[in-house]
C-alpha cells in the first residue's frame, strides 16, 4: 500500500500542504482542519521540525465501535451517518492526524493534494510496509 | 583550450546540477552569446555574465582560460 | 470571503478594544496592506504628531491574499508615523503571524493610546486581552517569544527587545525570533505604547466560491510561474548571492560607503553561508523558502540576509562569517534593525579613524564590533552616541558629508554610485533610503540597463515604485518576480470581480501618491530628497565603478525629471490635477 512519508530534513515549515489539505477536504483555508501536523518552529533548542502524517496503520479502522471508517483498495473513507462521535479514533491515531469537527471527524483519504503542493517533495506518496 | 563555466543558484540545472563545469571550447571567436546557447541557458534566466570576474556584455569574445560565470535573475533586496 | 470584514481596535490608553468593518470603499481603491494601512493613518492621524506619542497609532494590516494558497501570500504590514524619519513608516514582516491573524478573524489590528505599565496582547480569535508584561520587560525579543510560547501554547508573536524599550529610532519588531519589521523605528513605537509584544492564535478559517478550482489554478502558477529560474535563486541561495553581484559590479558598501567593493568578500558571500547552512525556512504559504538557518561555532540565526552581509560586514571592515552571524543574532534579539545599525557602527568608526570624534572602534576590529548591539539597544557606554542613528550622530559630532542616511533612515545595501536609478529610488522612497520601495539595481548593477547615466531612470524607478505599491498591498512577498498581469489574475480569480494589470497600475500609482501625500502634510518637498554629499563628491577607487560618482547635476535632473512624470510641482508636491486623478 502506498501512504504519505515525510522527510523532515526536506521540509521549510511553508504550511501549503495545510492549506491544500483544508480546502481540498473541508472547502476552506483552516490549516488546524488539516488532516496532518507539520510544525516547523525555533524554540530554545533551535530549529525543530517535526511531521505527523496518516502512514495507513488502520488503527481507527480496527478501534471505530461503528465501522464508521473503512478501508478500500489503500485509501480510508469516513461514513457520517454511521459516526456516534464518540472519538475514541481521534484519541487513538498513533501520529494523531484525526480531526475531530463539531459533527464527526476527519481522516486522511490519501487525496494527495498535500504532496502535490509539497514544493520541495519533503511529503510524498511512497509504498509503506504493511 | 579549455574554459571554466560557472552557473550559478538555479542556472545550475542546465548542467545537470554542476555548478562548475571545465571543459575544452575549440571554436575561434565564440562569444558568451554562443556559450549560453551551447547549455541552452536562455538569456531571459540570466541577470548578468561575468568574465574572470568582470561583468561583460553578452558578445564578449570568450577566450581560452577564461571563467565564465553566468548569474540568474533576482528580485527584491 | 477573502477580507475577514473585519478589523480590531484597542485602545491601550483605556483597555477597550472594539471591532469595526473593513472600510470596503478604502479597500477597493487602496487593496489592503501598506496602501490601506496609509489610508486609515492619514484619515485617523493629525498632521504633526509626535511618533512616540500616544497620539501615534500602530496598524497591523493583512491583505486579500493573505491566509490563502496564493503563493508568498505570508507577509504582514506593520504601519504608523516613522520615529526616526517623521514619514508614513510601513514595514512589511514575513512568517506566520499574518494568516494566523486572518484565521483569528481579523483583516487588521489598530493599536491607539499607550498602557500605563507594560502590557502585551494576547488575541485568540473573538477573546482579546492585555495582559500584563511585567516580567518580560527588560527582556530580549527572544526570550519574550520563548516565554510566551510556553504560557500560550501555539501561537504567533511580534515582540519588541530592549531597543523598542528604550525608543531607539532603529529598533524594529520581531517575529518567529529572525523575521523583522526592520526600518524606521516601528519597534519604538510599540515600545512607546509599553506594548511588549503581539501573540495570536487564530481557530478559523477562510471561505472563498469554487475553492478546489481556486486551488488548483494556484498549484499550477506555482509550478509554472513561481518556482522557476527567475525565482529559484531565493531556494539555492537566498539574498546571500547578492553579495557576489554587487562585489562584481561595485556597489557593495564598504567601510562607510568610502569603496564598492570589499577584498575579503569571499568571507561573507553565498557559498560562506552555505557551508554553515543547516536548513531552508520559508514563510506561510511561500514554495520559494528564501531563508537560511545558519549554526557556526557557538552561534546560530536564519540569515545573515544580504543587507546584513553587506552593511554589518563589508560596511564595517568585518570579513568574518561566525562575528557576522552573532552580530545578526544579538540585532534580532535586541531589536535592532541591522540596516541602521551596520551604518550606525560603520559612521562610528570612520569617524574615529578621521579623529573627528573617537568612539573608541575602528573598521574591522571584531571583539569591539560584537559588544555593539548590546551596548546601542540598552544606551550604554559609547552605545548611547551610537543609539542617536547616523543623522544625529553627524548633527552632534559632525562628518555630515559622509553621513548615509536619507531624511533620517540609514542607506541600504547598494552604492548608488553604481546604479544611478538606487540613488533615485532612495532618495525618492516614502520612508527615507529603502531598497524596497523601487530596486533598479536588479535591472542596472546587475542588468543590461545603463547604471552610469540619468537617462530613463525616472520612468524606471516610478514603474517599479507603483508595482511595488500593489504587491506590497495585496500582500505578496518582494521576491516573487511577479508581473502586474498575474497578479490582475490572481485577485480576479481570488475577489470574483475583474482586476486588469492597467487599473493595478493606478492603484499602485494611487498609493505611492498617498503615501507622499501624507509626507507632504509633515512638511516634506523637495529639500529633503537629496542624498548624502560623499555620493555627489567622492568618486570611489576600486573596481567596476573605480572613477565614479553620481554628480549633484545628474541626480537633479533625474529628480526634476521624476518629479514632473509624476504629474508632482518642481518642489515635488503633488499637483491639484493629480490628486484628481487619481481621487487623493
Amino acid at each position: 500500500m502506498k501512504a504519505l512519508a515525510f522527510h523532515s530534513e526536506k521540509c521549510i515549515g511553508c504550511k501549503l500542504c495545510h492549506l491544500a489539505c483544508s480546502a481540498q477536504n473541508e472547502g476552506e483555508f483552516n490549516p488546524r482542519l488539516a488532516r496532518l501536523k507539520i510544525t516547523s518552529i525555533h524554540n530554545r533548542d533551535g530549529l525543530m521540525v517535526k511531521g505527523q502524517t496518516c502512514d495507513l496503520c488502520l488503527a481507527c479502522v480496527e478501534a471505530c465501535p461503528e465501522d464508521a471508517i473503512i478501508e478500500k483498495n489503500g485509501r480510508l473513507s469516513f461514513l457520517p451517518e454511521l459516526c456516534t462521535d464518540c472519538g475514541i479514533c481521534v484519541d487513538i491515531c498513533p501520529p494523531q492526524v484525526i480531526v475531530k469537527k463539531s459533527i464527526g471527524v476527519g481522516v486522511c483519504v490519501q487525496c494527495q493534494s498535500c504532496s502535490n503542493w509539497c514544493p520541495t517533495a519533503a511529503l510524498t506518496f511512497e509504498e509503506v510496509n504493511k | 583550450m579549455k574554459i571554466t563555466l560557472q552557473l550559478k543558484g538555479p542556472l545550475k540545472k542546465y548542467a545537470d546540477g554542476t555548478e562548475l563545469i571545465k571543459f575544452d571550447f575549440d571554436e575561434n571567436n565564440q562569444t558568451v552569446s554562443e556559450l549560453l546557447q551551447r547549455f541552452k541557458i536562455p538569456t531571459s534566466s540570466v541577470s548578468f555574465v561575468q568574465v574572470n570576474g568582470l561583468k561583460k556584455e553578452l558578445n564578449h569574445p570568450i577566450k581560452g582560460g577564461d571563467k565564465v560565470t553566468v548569474n540568474p535573475r533576482v528580485a527584491g533586496g | 470571503m477573502a477580507y475577514m470584514d473585519k478589523v480590531l481596535r484597542i485602545n491601550l490608553t483605556t483597555g477597550k478594544s472594539t471591532t469595526e468593518p473593513l472600510n470596503k470603499e478604502w479597500a477597493r481603491e487602496y487593496l489592503g496592506g501598506k496602501g490601506l494601512s496609509i489610508k486609515y493613518l492619514y484619515e485617523e492621524l493629525k498632521p504633526g504628531v509626535d511618533p512616540l506619542s500616544a497620539n501615534n497609532k500602530l496598524i497591523l494590516m493583512t491583505g486579500p491574499i493573505t491566509g490563502t494558497l496564493v503563493p508568498n501570500s505570508g507577509k504582514l504590514a506593520i504601519a504608523a508615523k516613522s520615529p526616526a524619519t517623521g514619514t508614513i513608516l510601513d514595514c512589511s514582516i514575513g512568517g506566520h503571524f499574518a494568516s494566523e491573524l486572518k484565521f483569528a478573524g481579523y483583516d487588521a489590528v489598530i493599536i491607539e493610546g499607550k498602557a500605563d505599565k507594560p502590557v502585551y496582547l494576547y488575541i485568540e480569535d473573538d477573546k482579546v486581552e492585555l495582559r500584563s508584561a511585567a516580567t518580560l520587560w527588560g527582556k530580549g525579543a527572544h526570550e519574550t517569544e520563548h516565554l510566551l510560547y510556553e504560557e500560550l501554547g501555539d501561537v504567533i508573536t511580534l515582540a519588541i527587545g530592549q531597543a523598542g524599550e528604550n525608543l531607539l529610532t532603529m529598533a524594529c519588531i520581531s517575529s518567529e525570533l529572525y523575521r523583522q519589521a526592520g526600518r524606521g523605528g516601528i519597534g519604538a513605537v510599540m515600545g512607546s505604547k509599553n506594548l511588549k509584544a503581539i501573540s495570536v492564535r487564530g481557530t478559523g478559517g477562510i471561505k472563498i466560491p469554487d475553492i478546489r478550482k481556486f486551488s488548483a489554478a494556484m498549484n499550477k502558477i506555482k509550478r509554472e510561474d513561481t518556482m522557476t529560474d527567475d525565482n529559484m535563486w531565493a531556494y539555492s541561495d537566498g539574498t546571500p548571492m547578492i553579495v557576489d553581484l554587487s562585489q562584481s559590479t561595485g556597489i557593495l558598501p564598504t567601510r562607510n560607503f568610502q569603496e564598492g567593493t570589499f577584498d575579503e568578500y569571499r568571507a561573507i558571500n553565498s557559498d560562506a553561508v552555505k557551508s554553515v547552512l543547516k536548513a531552508k525556512k520559508a514563510c506561510f504559504a511561500c514554495p520559494l523558502a528564501c531563508s537560511n538557518y545558519v549554526k557556526m561555532g557557538k552561534t546560530e540565526v536564519e540569515g545573515p540576509e544580504y543587507e546584513t552581509l553587506a552593511l554589518c560586514g563589508s560596511n564595517c571592515g568585518i570579513g568574518d562569517m561566525e562575528a557576522v552571524i552573532e552580530f545578526n543574532r544579538l540585532c534580532d534579539d535586541h531589536c535592532l534593525d541591522t540596516i541602521s545599525a551596520g551604518n550606525t557602527v560603520a559612521f562610528a568608526m570612520e569617524m574615529t579613524e578621521k579623529g573627528i570624534h573617537d568612539f573608541g572602534i575602528r573598521f574591522g576590529e571584531v571583539e569591539k564590533y560584537l559588544t555593539m548591539p548590546t551596548l546601542i539597544a540598552t544606551r550604554q557606554g559609547v552605545g548611547a552616541d551610537l543609539a542617536l542613528g547616523v543623522k544625529k550622530m553627524a548633527e552632534k559630532f559632525g562628518g555630515r558629508d559622509f553621513a548615509m542616511e536619507i531624511k533620517g533612515l540609514e542607506i541600504p545595501g547598494y552604492e548608488p554610485r553604481g546604479s544611478w536609478a538606487m540613488g533615485l529610488a532612495y532618495g525618492t522612497s516614502d520612508r527615507g533610503a529603502c531598497h524596497m520601495r523601487a530596486w533598479p539595481a536588479a535591472v542596472e548593477a546587475f542588468g543590461d540597463i545603463d547604471p552610469f547615466t540619468s537617462e530613463g531612470k525616472a520612468e524606471l524607478v516610478i514603474g517599479m515604485q507603483d508595482d511595488n505599491s500593489v504587491k506590497f498591498s495585496a500582500i505578496w512577498c518582494d521576491f516573487w518576480a511577479i508581473s502586474t498581469e498575474r497578479m490582475a489574475e490572481i485577485l480576479t480569480l481570488l475577489l470574483g470581480r475583474e482586476f486588469t494589470a492597467a487599473e493595478l497600475k493606478t492603484t499602485g500609482e494611487r498609493i505611492y501618491n498617498l503615501a507622499h501625500l501624507f509626507n507632504e502634510r509633515e512638511g516634506f518637498d523637495r529639500k529633503d530628497d537629496y542624498l548624502p554629499a560623499r555620493i555627489y563628491n567622492e568618486k570611489l577607487t576600486t573596481g567596476f565603478t573605480a572613477g565614479r560618482s553620481l554628480p549633484k547635476e545628474e541626480y537633479e535632473k533625474m529628480l526634476s525629471e521624476y518629479y514632473k512624470l509624476r504629474g508632482w510641482d518642481e518642489n515635488g508636491k503633488i499637483t491639484a490635477e493629480k490628486k484628481k486623478a487619481l481621487n487623493l
